[in-house]
């Protein structure tokens, strides 16, 4: 293939793939951010988007945009609750206690989706009209991931730079304990931020099975690239995570491309192991780890 | 029935010497090391390769367990690095990058990769056959029961109260002169020591190895057997992976159709494994409620 098809193939991919991780990456960062633990179930939100979306719109053949959104409702209502139920009575213990309960609330949604909707791989069947560009082949569904995520992402900031609600969120993620002193209700804002986050992350769910497949252990490998794009951009910036998921997105596909796309998962794992390490030997800690 | 009996008793023990290994490192240590699966997995592959090769059944078995333990040797040095969560994070991500190499390598060895290695064969000990279920489970059971006795001796010891010590406060017990970090790897090791003795049982009980056998879930299970009565009791693990095996196979009899039991263990699973940590939340900050004046 000639060269600069290849390279706007590539890129192309990187730009749809990187659009649906941010999404996902962003969420999840302002819920560390605020609660500072490592939530894997986040990955499986992602995952219950696209599985409820699928159920909707092409199951039951309802109207594909009333299935996304409604299926973005859902999980940030099941977002909320496992929130009040899982999370809530958690804030004072150790970090690592969260992240155990994450694993497990992973572990349920993984066992709903498989009994459900069945181990099999499924995917959306939505034609979409293919574009040529320089050679490339981009697809109206691809157009569409992107344009849904970077709109998503700009909705975003305004929301939390210009509402009140986003407004407190920040102050939230800032520092839990001073909000509080100020009279912002915390549990109401930690709540919205759960569900705001749990909604980006069906999105997400619903633009990777418009455009990849989807799957009932596809909620880990996201997770793990989510951890890594936020760990590459520094934990608990919005911009960071986004531009670390298009770095993840970048390395997997050329990775994959260039070298052994059987690995395509490592690729991500390698960079959140290389990331946590620098970070390490940078900052305080160093040679051992703390209990802080 | 018996024999299904034998079959459930032998996965207990198997899944035993995992769980108390995990909770000496969890529990005892305070060292959330993720990478179980890997050191099972390596256990596995090496003791199947080492069998099919021809060499004797106790030589399969102890060169596994040194090559899972070596692999932790070098394992610990990126992942000590590494604070709590983020060491559990590093650890599970060297066990999925373990697994992934097995899943796409193997082939280049003479097994099937994808498919796994087949047709194990079963354990001959100086010239004795433990091809037979009851057979086996007797080996399973002694080699649990040693285990067993190995690490009730090790944690009542001085050594056990320095690894309580790390779990408690590292920096104190790193002031008082003890090289936390070499306990930290050695406790590392030891694990997969034993996690290779058990993936070793596994390969030749099972006959097959497969990568699919190897994932986070593999985690999961022993997290939630090891927490359900105490993370830091090595009798409590024993029951936990007792409980963990059997309560999904129970939904059997309930008349659960085979293709829901993945799926229901899984939910069984993470259901036992946030409940008991809330429940234990709940009673912890009742107690904090009538200390502090928070």
């Amino acid at each position: 293939m000639d060269p600069t098809t290849v390279v706007v193939q590539i890129i192309i991919n990187i730009v749809a793939a990187g659009g649906a991780f941010a999404l996902v990456a962003v969420g999840y960062t302002v819920v560390h951010a605020t609660l500072k633990f490592i939530n894997f179930q986040h990955g499986y939100m992602v995952a219950l988007g696209a599985y409820l979306t699928y159920q909707m719109a092409i199951v039951w053949k309802w109207n594909f945009i009333l299935s996304s959104v409604l299926a973005m409702i859902l999980v940030a209502a099941l977002g909320v609750l496992i929130e009040k139920v899982g999370y809530k009575p958690l804030r004072r213990a150790s970090r690592l206690t969260p992240l155990l309960v994450s694993l497990g609330f992973a572990s349920i949604l993984q066992g709903v989706i498989l009994v459900f909707w069945g181990p099999a791989v499924q995917t959306y069947r939505i034609p979409s009209t293919p574009i040529i560009v320089l050679g490339a082949v981009i697809t109206s569904n691809e157009i569409l991931m992107v344009l849904l995520s970077l709109g998503s992402l700009l909705a975003l900031h305004l929301f939390l730079k210009r509402t009140k609600l986003g407004i407190a969120m920040r102050a939230v993620s800032d520092n839990l304990d001073a909000a509080a002193i100020i009279g912002i209700n915390t549990d109401r804002v930690i709540s919205s931020i759960f569900a705001v986050a749990s909604a980006l992350a069906a999105l997400a769910g619903v633009l990777i099975g418009l455009e990849y497949f989807i799957q009932p252990t596809m909620g880990f490998p996201i997770i793990i690239r989510t951890l890594a794009a936020v760990t590459l951009g520094g934990i608990g910036s919005i911009t960071g995570a986004i531009i670390g998921s298009f770095v993840i997105a970048l390395v997997e596909n050329l990775g994959v491309w260039f070298l052994n796309p059987a690995y395509r998962e490592a690729y991500a794992y390698l960079i959140l192991i290389a990331a946590l390490l620098l970070r390490a030997s940078g900052m305080l800690g160093g040679k051992r780890d703390r209990a802080a | 029935m018996s024999e299904y009996l034998l079959h459930i008793l032998i996965l207990v023990n198997i899944y035993a010497i995992l769980t108390m290994s995990f909770s000496l490192v969890l529990g005892y240590t305070g060292l959330p090391c993720f990478a179980l699966p890997a050191f099972f997995a390596i256990g596995a592959y090496s003791s199947a390769f080492i069998s099919a090769a021809g060499m004797p059944f106790l030589l399969a078995l102890l060169l596994a367990a040194s090559i899972s333990a070596i692999s932790a040797y070098i394992m610990s040095f990126p992942a000590l690095q590494m604070r709590d969560e983020y060491f559990a994070v590093v650890t599970l991500g060297f066990s999925e990058m373990v697994r992934l190499a097995f899943l796409n390598e193997s082939a280049r060895y003479g097994s099937a990769g994808d498919v796994g290695i087949v047709g194990v064969p079963t354990p001959n000990i100086f010239g004795l056959d433990f091809s037979s279920l009851a057979a086996f489970f007797g080996l399973t059971l002694c080699i649990m029961l040693v285990v067993y006795i190995v690490l009730m001796r090790l944690v009542s010891s001085p050594y056990g109260r320095v690894i309580r010590a790390i779990r408690d406060d590292e920096d104190v017990t790193d002031v008082i002169g003890k090289d936390t970090r070499s306990y930290k790897v050695q406790v590392m090791m030891v694990l997969a020591f034993f996690c290779g003795i058990a993936g070793c049982l596994w390969a030749h009980y099972i006959q097959y190895v497969h990568p699919t056998q190897f994932t986070p879930d593999l985690l999961v299970f022993v997290l939630a057997s090891v927490v359900l009565f105490n993370e830091n009791s090595i009798t409590g693990a024993i029951f936990g992976a007792m409980f963990m095996v059997a309560f999904p196979e129970m939904m059997r009899f309930f008349g659960l159709p085979e293709s829901y039991i993945g799926a229901s263990r899984l939910i069984i699973l993470g259901t036992t494994l946030v409940t008991i940590i809330l429940l234990r939340e709940r009673s912890r900050s009742m107690g904090r409620r009538n200390v502090s004046a928070s």
